[in-house]
């Protein structure tokens, strides 16, 4: 008992003791013996009646009245029809129903219910399509109507109890249950509700006292020292908090984060290079022929250069011209075909993260050396579910005088546990323009099942040669969108780069 | 990349070994580097993959069986005609007036065997697969296949006048070569690889009958080849030479592999001769001392004679080091000692290596901008904003027209969509895009994006930058809290900096800044224009700022 009666809130604890005097109060009469405000009252209640301490019953109820925006406009400038029938009587020998519209000012489909209106009441006869006024008086009732908007305007609010029969004949008339914002009036029903005392309830009150409940503790109380005496209120500490909007990373940068870690974890220094690239860095130094398949109009974006394409640095432009013409200088026997020079300076959005690699092997890389790059890449494919117009590929190199292919196969296998988390790997003969020999490793995914983790090889020496380097070169690249995607849980790779602000807020860390 | 199709009860005939089958022929395919994509159970069809865009002979059945029966099991076939002296009557005249247009033809007759439903299929296939993807679709390569028995020798390939008419497959009125080019769906798909000549490439057999008008298209009498025909001939026109013999190469190895007898022609060009189908005699040297160190392996030289061997190479030993190979002459992707040693580890099984460890240490690390920019992003972070990423090329209307600002915008020459039809010089737009698209998210909306931009005015030429870009949207947004976050940021990066009002046509005058850093001009910052809104549908007041991460 004592730990809920701690448990009240000032305002029960206030309700409750109102029940002291009497067993039943009325919402009104509750509010001034608790001295608690109506709007706050409710919330009391409905705690207490959570609790089992007090019950309501309903003792009846009221309707209050008040009048539409149409009612009001009415109350303003008076009834159409009265302006009909002064139109009309202003006009001896009548109107015909065609000038009628125009005489008035409206529209003939505003007038024509009117007109009808009129007729009903018998306020107009209509001979041969003209129309006038009877002998009834109706501008007099209309008159009295008037008044009764006039009235219910003024007062705003009021307890239909209050009205005179014919006022509330009036009202009833004009207010229109289904669509009451078409209707002249509205009526509003109350719930009357009685409040009264249960047993539980009564049961709590004599270990109920007036304390001095503490809800914040505040610099003033701690600097008098009061929160001795105070007694701190004990909170439901599993009621919902509110949502905190916070601060953080993207998740798939927090996935990125994660992979650039485990590579700088593994030794691994990282590389950089342009978005938008020539073709001599992006493919021909990669000793990916002119001809090449993959090097059309429908493979790669070009972008269209305004400016006089830039040469080529030497040596690397004639070292790779040689190496593609006939390769001799390489101990190859090249591609045999005359190498376009306009063509190797055309401007394209980088197809490969290996152009990195390129430029760093151009670069004089450290020997022992090993680099990375998580690289925007771009491929001229059809936007889908499985692929975007641009995305990231992880992409490196290393360079060692003792690296060989027994070597990469090690790598693979380190970046198979470190990256995808699994040991359980298969390795298939592949083919890249660039590496010789060549690897696919496919690894067994805790969710995925078996992926296509990632392409590797030992660069051919026509590409590691014209660039100036003379140790053998392990070239690897990695796939991570699938993964990417497993762990934000997501099956389209276009929310990677979502615009759903709320989506991005609510996705967790990975 | 090719693909390629067959019948799964196909490629295991040819194979022919009762071990191999659908459940491990994934395995085998290691091979070939052939993926298998599908099967379909009730068809039997296999969809297979390579993308070995050297090894044209391993894109059909036969070559797939081929090369697993030499890996896997050791077995080659014995293609006697490649040492054949062609009959006197087997011929073919060229005109050397094709010299420029098109000078290059290899062909030879089938016999002994009835075409089939299967051998049809698969030859169509290799001729599209080698005239499309190997052949830079048809440019370098062209192939035709005829009925033997209609065609009088000795053939003539000529450089015609375009008023020549003949009846073209799938025609039945005669039109003249022009006429091809401008009427037949063959000729307005390949006539543009001829069209720029005076003359236009023609073959015709001994009679005058035309044959086919290479690259477009066969004549309907002779170059229509059906299941029963018995005698085939086979020809290949192409601008280089040596892509001319090997495709030649390539067709009569997989016709003698369904049991045809090749008869190979003589090719008379002006000055000279040739025999086609004929063997390369180009060989290449590939030492144990360069094996051992690229695979990492302790081979002898008789294990890696062996495996060649195997593979298909003829090898010979020079001395205890060196051995000289001269790959079978369907190939012709040896360029380098390391294309033999790739044979070898295939030969050998990727899945048999031993991974080793790389033992070489080195210190791994991220570059400087990297680290600025993880700064930067904890630090916004720190300030309650949320980081989005989005795509780099986004519209032209986005970047220029509806920031009001036309100028130094990167535009793709050959864009898929309009939405994606230029690189983004600024991700302000993009950011902007966001809120237009989120108006129910709760606000405050606080969002940044770092990330890069290319844009082709003078001063930048394409270069790419890397940018932090920083929104608020909420009804009181405005210069002084976009000002004081700019402030915050830059004073824990330890860079004074200053603002100098400047007019940019994207933010509101008199609320706009430039951003100085040393010197330098590396940003802007300001309220943006309420027009911008309005061109975005943006009832939200925005402010912002963008600047160069270096």
């Amino acid at each position: 008992m004592n730990e809920t009666v701690e448990r009240l809130h000032p305002l029960e604890i206030a309700v409750l003791m109102a029940f002291k005097k009497k067993d039943v109060f009325s919402n009104e009469e509750l509010s001034v013996a608790s001295e608690i405000p109506v709007n706050q009252l409710r919330t009391a209640i409905e705690w207490l009646l959570l609790k089992n301490f007090i019950k309501t019953s309903e003792i009846g109820r009221k309707e209050f009245v008040s009048i539409t925006s149409i009612g009001s406009e009415i109350a303003e400038n008076g009834f159409p029809e009265t302006k009909i029938l002064e139109v009309i009587a202003s006009n001896q020998d009548g109107i015909s129903l065609k000038d009628l519209p125009t005489a008035l000012g409206m529209e003939p489909a505003k007038v024509n219910p009117l007109i009808g209106n009129l007729r009903k009441n018998s306020a107009v006869v209509i001979e041969n399509g003209i129309i006038k006024k009877s002998e009834s008086d109706f501008i007099a009732t209309l008159e009295k109507r008037l008044s009764i908007f006039k009235k219910i305007k003024e007062l705003g609010t009021v307890d239909i109890c209050e009205l005179s029969k014919e006022e509330v004949d009036e009202v009833r008339q004009g207010f229109k249950k289904r669509t009451p914002e078409k209707g002249f009036f509205r009526i509003d029903e109350k719930i009357l509700l009685e409040i009264s005392i249960t047993e539980e309830g009564k049961a709590v009150i004599p270990f109920l006292k007036i304390r001095q409940v503490v809800n914040q503790i505040t610099p003033q109380l701690l600097a008098s020292g009061k929160w001795r005496e105070a007694e701190i209120r004990k909170y439901d500490i599993n009621l919902n908090a509110p949502k905190l909007l916070i601060g953080k990373k993207h998740p798939y940068r927090q996935f990125l984060e994660n992979v650039r870690q485990k590579l700088v974890g593994l030794g691994f220094e990282e590389m950089s290079g342009p978005l938008v690239e020539n073709e001599f860095w992006d493919m021909d130094a990669l000793f990916m022929p002119q001809f090449h398949s993959a090097r059309n109009i429908h493979d790669v974006y070009f972008v269209k250069n305004t400016e006089k394409p830039k040469d080529i640095e030497e040596p690397f432009y004639s070292n790779v011209k040689s190496a593609h013409e006939n390769g001799k200088q390489f101990a190859s026997k090249g591609w045999g075909y005359t190498f376009d020079e306009e063509r190797t300076k055309r401007l394209i959005m980088r197809s490969q993260g290996t152009a990195i690699s390129a430029r760093t092997l151009a670069s004089g890389p450290k020997n022992p050396g090993k680099y990375f790059a998580v690289a925007r890449c771009f491929r001229y494919d059809q936007i889908d579910a499985t692929h975007g117009t641009d995305f990231f590929q992880v992409e490196g190199i290393a360079v060692d005088e003792n690296i060989n292919f027994a070597k990469l196969l090690g790598l693979l296998k380190l970046f198979a546990k470190e990256i995808a988390g699994t040991e359980e790997i298969k390795f298939r003969p592949a083919y890249f323009p660039f590496t010789e020999p060549s690897v696919e490793m496919h690894a067994k995914h805790p969710i995925l099942g078996w992926i296509e983790l990632g392409g590797a090889g030992i660069f051919r020496k026509e590409v590691t040669l014209p660039l100036g380097v003379k140790s053998p070169v392990i070239a690897w690249g990695l796939g991570i969108d699938r993964m990417a995607m497993v762990s934000l849980g997501i099956n389209d790779i276009r929310q990677l780069f979502s615009h759903d602000l709320d989506f991005i807020r609510d996705s967790k860390g990975v | 990349m090719p693909g390629y199709n067959c019948s799964l009860k196909g490629l295991l005939n040819m194979i022919g070994k009762e071990e191999v089958n659908l459940e491990n022929l994934e395995d085998y395919l290691d091979a070939v580097k052939s993926e298998l994509k599908e099967y379909d159970s009730e068809t039997d069809e296999l969809k297979l993959e390579n993308n070995d865009t050297n090894r044209p002979d391993l894109w059909s059945l036969e070559g797939t069986a081929r090369q697993i029966k030499a890996c896997m099991f050791d077995e080659h076939a014995d293609y006697d005609f490649f040492d054949k002296t062609p009959k006197a009557e087997n011929v073919i005249k060229v005109d050397p007036n094709l010299k420029g247009i098109r000078p290059y033809i290899a062909g030879f007759s089938v016999s002994g065997t009835k075409v089939t439903d299967e051998l049809l299929k698969q030859l169509i296939q290799a001729q599209e697969k080698l005239c499309d993807n190997f052949g830079r679709k048809r440019e370098l390569i062209a192939i035709g296949i005829y009925d033997f028995n209609k065609v009088k020798l000795p053939v003539h390939y000529v450089a015609s006048e375009k008023t020549k008419s003949f009846m073209p497959l799938g025609f039945e009125e005669e039109m003249t070569l022009s006429e091809i080019l401008e009427k037949h769906p063959k000729g307005i798909q390949y006539g543009n690889i001829v069209a720029k000549f005076d003359k236009f490439p023609l073959l015709t057999d001994d009679s005058g009958e035309v044959m086919s008008f290479p690259p477009v298209i066969n004549s309907n009498n002779l170059g229509k080849v059906k299941v029963g025909d018995e005698n085939l001939f086979v020809e290949v026109t192409g601008t280089e030479k040596e892509s001319v013999m090997l495709v030649a190469n390539i067709m009569a190895v997989n016709i003698a592999d369904h049991g045809g007898i090749i008869e190979p022609f003589t090719i008379e060009y002006e000055s000279e001769k040739f025999v086609s189908p004929s063997k390369f005699e180009d060989s290449t040297e590939v030492t144990l001392d360069f094996t051992k160190k690229l695979t990492g392996l302790d081979v002898t030289i008789d294990e890696l004679e062996n495996s060649l061997r195997k593979f298909g190479h003829v090898v010979k030993r020079i001395d205890e080091n060196t051995l000289s190979c001269t790959p079978p002459s369907y190939r012709r992707d040896i360029l380098h000692m390391s294309d033999l040693v790739e044979d070898y580890c295939i030969c050998y099984g990727y899945n048999n290596f031993v991974p080793k460890m790389l033992d070489s240490f080195t210190v791994g690390s991220e570059s400087d901008i990297s680290k600025l920019e993880k700064l930067m992003r904890e630090l916004l972070i720190g300030m309650n904003f949320q980081e989005v990423m989005t795509y780099i090329l986004t519209s032209k209307e986005n970047q220029t027209v509806k920031m009001r600002d036309e100028s130094g915008i990167a535009e793709i020459a050959n864009p898929m969509t309009e939405t994606y039809g230029v690189v983004r010089k600024s991700i302000i737009p993009i950011l902007l895009e966001i809120e237009s698209k989120n108006p129910r998210a709760e606000y405050p909306h606080r969002i940044f994006e770092i990330g890069e931009v290319a844009s082709a005015d003078e001063k930048t030429s394409y270069e790419t930058k890397h940018k932090l870009s920083v929104l608020v949207a909420h009804s009181n947004a405005n210069f002084s809290e976009i000002s004081s976050i700019l402030q915050a940021l830059m004073y824990y990066l330890g860079r004074e900096y200053k603002l100098e009002p400047i007019e940019h046509p994207s933010y509101i005058v008199g609320r706009t800044g430039a951003i100085i850093y040393k010197g330098e001009n590396i940003g802007v910052i300001g309220e943006i224009h309420p027009e911008v809104l309005e061109n975005w549908s943006i009832g939200m007041p925005c402010c912002g700022f963008e600047l160069d991460i270096k």
